[in-house]
C-alpha cells in the first residue's frame, strides 16, 4: 500500500466509519437524554425496569453507522438487519406482539381480589378515563392554534391514551395508530407513571378538603372467594371484548394472564408469566422504545407538545377521578374517601400507595390500600377499553 | 408526525361515545361481579348454616 492509498484509507476511516466523524448534534442530545433516563434509573431509582432498557436503546439507536435499527425490509442481504431494526419491526411495527405479552404477565401478577369485593371501584377506574379524551380535544386544537403543529385524528388518540398511564395500552394503540411517536408517548406514559408521587397529591389536595381526606373507611374488605376470582376474568373477558372485540389482544391477555393465575391448576405457566416471560419481554419491548427514538424522528418542537398534552392527560385523569370520588361520597350510605379517585388512573400500584400514604396523613387510623388497589385495577382494564375503543374506530384487524 | 384539518363534529363524537362505552362497560362489569359476589356470600352463607345445623343435629 503506498502512502497516498494509505492516507486515503485513514481518512475513509476517520470521516465515513469512525462514529465520531458522523456524531452530529441532534443524535448527540439523543444520547444525552438516553443517559439521563439511565441516571433517573439508577440513582432515583424511577421506573428503573421500564427507563433503563429505553435509555440504553435511545443510546444504542443513536450511536452513528451502528446498523443496529436497520429495519429487516425485503431485498436486505442476509444478516444486515440490527437487532433493534428487528425487534421494532417484528415486535412493535408489523406484529405488535410483545404489548399484549406484557398484558399477560400482568394479568398473572394481578390480583383483581380488591375490586371483586367493592365492585363500585369500576365506576372510579372509568371516570379517570375522561383525562385520554380531554388531551385527545387538546392534541387537535393545537391545530387552531398553529396549523404547522396541528395532529391528526390518530396522533390525537394515541396522545391521549398516554392518560391512562397505561404502557402497553399506549405502546399497542400508538404502535398500529401512530406509529412515528410511539417512542415518545411510551416513554412520557413511564414517565409519567414514575412521578405520580409528585404529579398526583398537589390535584388531589386542590380537589378535596381536610375533612373529606380525612374520611375513615373500615381497612377489611369482604374475603373474595376461589370461584369467584376464577369465574371474574372469563365474565370479564366476555363482556368486554363483545362490546368492544378491537380490545381484545390487550383486555383477552391480561384477563388470560389472570386467569391462568386465579386457576391454581397451571402453576408453572402462572409462574412463567409472572417471571421470566415478562422480564423477557419488558427487555426487548423497552429496547424497542428506545430504538424507536432516532433523533431525526424526536428533534420536533411537536414533541413537547406531545409530552405536555400527556401530562395533561394524566392530571385531568386524576382530577376526573376525584371529583367523581366526592360524587360517590356524597351518595354512598357508607364513609367514602373521595381521594380514592385518584387511583383510577392504572398507574399499578404507584397511584393506590400515594393516596393510602396521602390517607394516613390526613388520618393515621386510615388504612386505604386494598381500598384503593380496587380503582387501581379497575383503570387498567379502563384504559385497555379505551384503547380497544380507539383502534375500533380507525383499525380494521 | 402529519398535519391535518380537523373535523371537529367527528371528533366530539368519537369522545361523547368513548365516555359512553367505557362508563358502560365498567358499570356491566361492576353489576355483574356485585351479583356474581351476591351469589357466592350467599351460598357460603347457606353452606356455613348447614354445616352448623349438622353440627347442632350430631350434638
Amino acid at each position: 500500500m503506498d502512502f497516498i492509498s494509505y492516507h486515503e484509507g485513514v481518512l475513509k476511516i476517520l470521516n465515513v466509519q469512525v462514529g465520531f466523524g458522523n456524531l452530529d448534534l441532534p443524535h448527540l442530545i439523543m444520547i444525552l437524554i438516553g443517559l439521563g433516563f439511565i441516571t433517573l434509573a439508577i440513582v432515583k431509582e424511577w421506573e428503573p425496569y421500564e427507563l433503563l432498557p429505553i435509555g440504553a436503546g435511545m443510546i444504542l439507536a443513536n450511536l452513528p453507522l451502528t446498523g443496529l435499527t436497520t429495519a429487516p425490509e425485503p431485498g436486505l442481504q442476509p444478516g444486515m438487519a440490527g437487532v433493534l431494526g428487528i425487534i421494532l419491526k417484528y415486535g412493535l411495527y408489523t406484529w405488535t406482539i410483545l404489548p399484549q405479552f406484557i398484558f399477560f404477565g400482568i394479568g398473572a401478577l394481578t390480583d383483581f381480589s380488591p375490586l371483586i369485593a367493592n365492585p363500585r371501584a369500576f365506576l372510579l377506574g372509568a371516570a379517570a378515563q375522561v383525562g385520554i379524551y380531554s388531551s385527545f380535544l387538546g392534541a387537535l386544537a393545537v391545530g387552531l392554534l398553529v396549523p404547522d403543529w396541528g395532529f391528526s385524528l390518530k396522533e390525537a388518540c394515541s396522545i391521549g391514551i398516554i392518560g391512562g398511564a397505561d404502557g402497553p395500552t399506549t405502546i399497542y394503540t400508538t404502535g398500529l395508530l401512530a406509529p412515528d411517536i410511539m417512542g415518545i408517548t411510551a416513554t412520557a406514559a413511564y414517565s409519567y407513571m414514575a412521578m405520580v408521587a409528585i404529579i398526583q397529591p398537589p390535584i388531589i389536595k386542590a380537589l378535596t378538603s381536610k375533612t373529606e381526606r380525612q374520611t375513615f373507611m373500615k381497612p377489611m374488605l369482604r374475603p373474595v372467594s376461589r370461584a369467584e376470582r376464577i369465574l371474574f376474568p372469563l365474565v370479564a373477558m366476555l363482556l368486554i371484548i363483545l362490546i368492544i372485540p378491537k380490545s381484545a389482544p390487550l383486555v383477552g391477555f391480561l384477563l388470560l394472564g389472570n386467569l391462568f393465575r386465579e386457576s391454581g391448576v397451571v402453576e408453572r405457566l402462572s409462574h412463567t408469566a409472572q417471571n421470566e416471560l415478562i422480564n423477557i419481554i419488558t427487555i426487548l419491548l423497552m429496547l424497542g422504545i428506545g430504538a424507536s427514538m432516532p433523533a431525526e424522528r424526536v428533534m420536533d418542537p411537536r414533541t413537547l407538545l406531545v409530552l405536555f398534552l400527556g401530562l395533561a392527560a394524566f392530571c385531568v385523569g386524576t382530577g376526573a377521578g376525584v371529583i367523581f370520588g366526592k360524587i360517590m361520597s356524597k351518595i354512598s350510605k357508607e364513609p367514602f374517601n373521595p381521594m380514592l379517585g385518584a387511583a383510577g388512573v392504572s398507574a399499578v400500584p404507584m397511584s393506590a400507595r400515594i393516596v393510602h400514604h396521602m390517607g394516613q396523613e390526613a388520618n393515621k387510623k386510615n388504612f386505604l390500600l386494598m381500598h384503593a388497589m380496587g380503582p387501581n385495577v379497575a383503570g387498567v382494564i379502563g384504559s385497555a377499553v379505551a384503547g380497544g375503543y380507539f383502534l375500533g374506530l380507525f383499525i380494521d384487524f | 408526525m402529519e398535519a391535518q384539518a380537523v373535523d371537529w363534529g367527528q371528533a366530539f363524537r368519537i369522545v361523547g361515545g368513548g365516555i359512553v362505552v367505557v362508563f358502560v362497560i365498567m358499570s356491566l362489569l361492576a353489576v355483574s361481579t356485585m351479583i356474581m359476589g351476591k351469589i357466592f356470600t350467599g351460598i357460603e352463607a347457606r353452606k356455613k348454616a348447614a354445616a352448623k345445623a349438622a353440627e347442632g343435629e350430631a350434638q
